[in-house]
């Protein structure tokens, strides 16, 4: 399974479109590099990629605490 | 990665260079019974981990315990001095890198005259060659162990190589956490777990900043410690009464499971009891009805005398001596009648002289002088008077007496005929009852033979059925009788696991209860705004990772789903040329774990499930975790390569489960025995289109069964069939 098919396997969750990251319909072509920096999406890819490559748990949930800290 | 090449010398039965080449497909290597199929796993399995499975022992034995076995004994018997060496050298295509790997172990022994050193410890070489350029060795260690890793992964192994009797194991259907193991291995979910683990404790992380941030800005500090060390002892016994309630639900899941499964045989467990007792109830009959039959034909000799049996036919006997007897005391009567006469007749000459009178000195005078003394008057020889005189000498003669008494004594058995005549008298009665006596008696005899047969067969057809349902059922008497005190316990635990769960979940609901009020309270002393963008840090983490463990969830059920339908036509396929094996595989869940089952159309469970069926459910299920993952980097990988892994389910399956085989696993190689005699089988294997064949090839030891016990001759064979 690739970064990819994993980001939108997750993003199929509705919790993205019920608490309005999202819109309807928007999760099933998500791309890997949309540009459009929404906070959670950016987090779960920096996991996924993160964990891809190999990182230690620490590591990747020290590196999404500071995502979100940059984002928000 | 697949293995296009396996290289034996003198390894055990493989004597001198054999060399099996092999290509994606299904490769075969058909062989009888010990004719060198496991020789060959063994192998491949010793080049990757320098061990070998040991079959009697049920376990991997090292290059060390097993260096004599390792090596060729026409090897070592051929060799007269020196070295002998045995390798085996696998190699290893990657088309993705167009990269050649070989490895090769080898092991050596030293023979001096008759005595042979076996190496203890193995050598491995391993080459790599890039595309066309030349081979280069691999020294790195690590390297190696990478590259093992990348032809087969430890976790994957299990599933991938492995003997016909390891099957069993692989997926143990009491154990229902091996199903869902090998799903965590063979699929992405592992993936989803770790990314759910690494959610939850970034939402840890983030809360525990928040915590930080609003203890900083309360209003009371040491209420905030206060409560947060509460919230901390609340959540501590939460998570003890949490692992708690999995401890119970556990111990339930194993109850029911064990009740279950107690449930399924108490029916059989209940006959085989009952047919247990009649047993006993007919042994005891039997037992009773030998010793009487025994001891009435031991006592057959004493009733000869005892029941007068000897007497047996003399009644005719009995009636001529009672005829002579009565003669005889007749002809005795008469005699006596006449002795009683003379007596009388003695008794009137008694009155003329008396007796002694005159003494017989005078009268053998008398009798000389031919005159009476007693009268004075002439008795001439012969005349009345003479014989007169001559009748008192008889009379009156003592040694004529003694002799009449001695004859008498000597000669007179009227006692012993009259006693012999009453003893007959005594038997009459008796000797009439003889016959029926005898025929009663043997009729007995035959009536208690009959009884005794009729026992024993009675008792050998219930100890078959016993031995039947015992067999099928795999309950032995003692197991049976042991079950419904089993299943009452196993229930009452059940029982007592529910119990403890509902109270469990019951203290966890009001833990979390009393952890939120004490949270709202913990907020409520904070004084000010919190920070937005970390209450936006919170819900974003929080929010992912709800989306992460939910999504886990959809991800694993999908995954259910797929590999029931995956199991189902794989299980189809390998039991499509056996129309008595039925019924649909379902994974069945229980808190969390899946455990494969058969049902019907109904959705029952089929319960009677024979062992090769199970087998085929299980890999059935192993290929569907496989096939689920088709044409994912994994499955491409790795090799799949299984000694004897029909031998248990029959030849009906062998088709089947070739065809499914071929189409699941990129690379399979297969040891079978199935197509050895069956010409029919092997026909289809080498021309079925349904097969994608690899290489086939048919291995035979080099000498007759009867000279195969001297292995300083043996060798193995190998033929190329397609």
């Amino acid at each position: 399974m690739t970064k990819e098919e994993l980001l939108q396997t997750y993003l199929k969750d509705p919790v993205f479109t019920e608490e309005g990251y999202l819109k309807e319909g928007e999760a099933e072509n998500f791309d890997w590099n949309d540009k459009r920096r929404i906070p959670i999406v950016e987090l779960l890819k920096n996991i996924i990629k993160n964990h891809s490559d190999g990182k230690g748990d620490r590591t990747i949930i020290r590196l999404g605490n500071q995502l979100l800290d940059n984002r928000l | 990665m697949i293995l296009t090449k396996a290289q034996l010398k003198n390894f055990m039965c493989y004597y001198d260079e054999n060399v099996f080449e092999f290509s994606e497909g299904i490769n075969v290597v058909i062989g009888d019974n010990g004719y060198g199929k496991s020789k060959l796993f063994d192998a491949i399995y010793w080049v990757m981990y320098d061990r070998c499975f040991d079959t009697s022992a049920d376990e991997f034995k090292t290059t060390k315990q097993l260096n004599d076995k390792l090596i060729s004994d026409r090897a070592v018997h051929e060799t007269e001095q020196g070295n002998v060496n045995c390798s085996v050298s696998l190699t290893f295509y990657d088309s993705r890198k167009e990269n050649t790997y070989t490895i090769e172990r080898s092991l050596s022994a030293t023979k001096n005259e008759d005595k042979v050193t076996y190496g203890n410890t193995s050598t491995e070489r391993v080459t790599e060659r890039k595309g066309v350029l030349s081979a280069q060795i691999i020294d790195d260690k690590d390297k190696v162990e990478r590259l093992k890793k990348r032809i087969l992964p430890d976790n994957i192994k299990p599933y991938m190589w492995f003997q016909g009797e390891q099957i069993d194991n692989i997926i143990d259907f009491k154990e229902s956490e091996t199903l869902t193991r090998a799903i965590n291995v063979l699929s992405d979910i592992s993936r989803f777990d770790e990314i759910s683990s690494i959610t939850d404790s970034l939402v840890t992380s983030v809360e525990n900043e928040l915590k930080k941030k609003q203890r900083s800005l309360s209003k009371d500090k040491n209420k905030s410690d206060e409560l947060e060390a509460e919230i901390k002892k609340k959540k501590s016994l939460l998570n003890n009464y949490k692992s708690d309630l999995q401890q119970a639900k556990k111990g339930k899941k194993i109850a029911e499971e064990r009740s279950e499964e107690l449930l399924s045989k108490i029916d059989i467990a209940q006959e085989i009891r009952d047919l247990d007792s009649e047993r006993k109830k007919l042994e005891k009959d039997f037992n009773k009805t030998v010793l009487e039959l025994d001891n009435l034909r031991e006592s057959l000799n004493k009733r000869l005398f005892t029941r007068g049996w000897v007497l047996k036919g003399v009644s005719g006997l009995f009636k001529g001596f009672e005829e002579k007897y009565k003669k005889y005391n007749d002809s005795k009567l008469e005699l006596k009648r006449k002795l009683q006469t003379e007596k009388r007749i003695q008794e009137k000459l008694q009155t003329r002289l008396p007796i002694n009178v005159p003494e017989p000195i005078y009268v053998q005078k008398m009798l000389e002088k031919e005159q009476c003394l007693v009268c004075d008057r002439e008795a001439e020889k012969g005349s009345e008077a003479y014989k007169a005189i001559e009748s008192l000498i008889d009379d009156s003669s003592e040694e004529r007496k003694r002799l009449e008494s001695e004859f008498k004594e000597r000669f007179d058995f009227s006692s012993s005929l009259e006693s012999l005549y009453r003893n007959g008298l005594r038997q009459e009665g008796r000797i009439s009852d003889i016959d029926d006596d005898i025929n009663d008696t043997l009729k007995r005899i035959d009536e208690l033979t009959q009884t005794k047969n009729e026992l024993k067969r009675d008792l050998d057809d219930i100890n078959n059925q016993v031995k039947n349902y015992i067999a099928d059922s795999s309950i032995n008497v003692e197991d049976a009788k042991k079950i419904a005190n089993e299943l009452q316990a196993s229930q009452s635990m059940t029982s007592r696991f529910s119990t403890d769960i509902g109270s469990y979940e019951g203290r966890i609901e009001s833990l979390n209860t009393e952890i939120r009020s004490l949270e709202s309270k913990y907020g409520k002393l904070v004084v000010g705004d919190l920070p937005t963008h970390l209450l936006k840090k919170v819900d974003i983490s929080q929010h992912l990772n709800q989306a992460a463990q939910s999504t886990r969830n959809r991800v694993f059920q999908e995954l259910i789903e797929r590999l029931e339908e995956e199991a189902n036509k794989h299980y189809q396929n390998m039991t499509q040329d056996n129309m008595s094996a039925r019924g649909i595989i379902k994974l069945r869940e229980y808190d969390g774990n899946y455990t494969p089952e058969l049902i019907d159309n109904s959705g029952n469970q089929l319960s009677q499930i024979n062992m090769g069926n199970i087998l085929l459910i299980k890999l059935a299920t192993i290929m569907a975790i496989i096939s689920a993952r088709q044409n994912t980097r994994d499955t491409q990988l790795y090799t799949l390569i299984s000694d004897a892994p029909m031998s248990v389910f029959g030849e009906d399956y062998t088709i089947g489960f070739c065809k499914t085989v071929s189409q699941v696993y990129r690379q399979s190689i297969i040891m079978s025995k199935d197509f050895y005699k069956n010409d029919k089988l092997r026909n289809q294997l080498l021309n079925s289109e349904e097969i994608n064949l690899g290489n086939v090839y048919m291995i035979e030891p080099n000498l007759p069964e009867e000279e195969r016990e001297s292995r300083h001759k043996l060798a193995t064979e190998i033929r190329s069939l397609n």
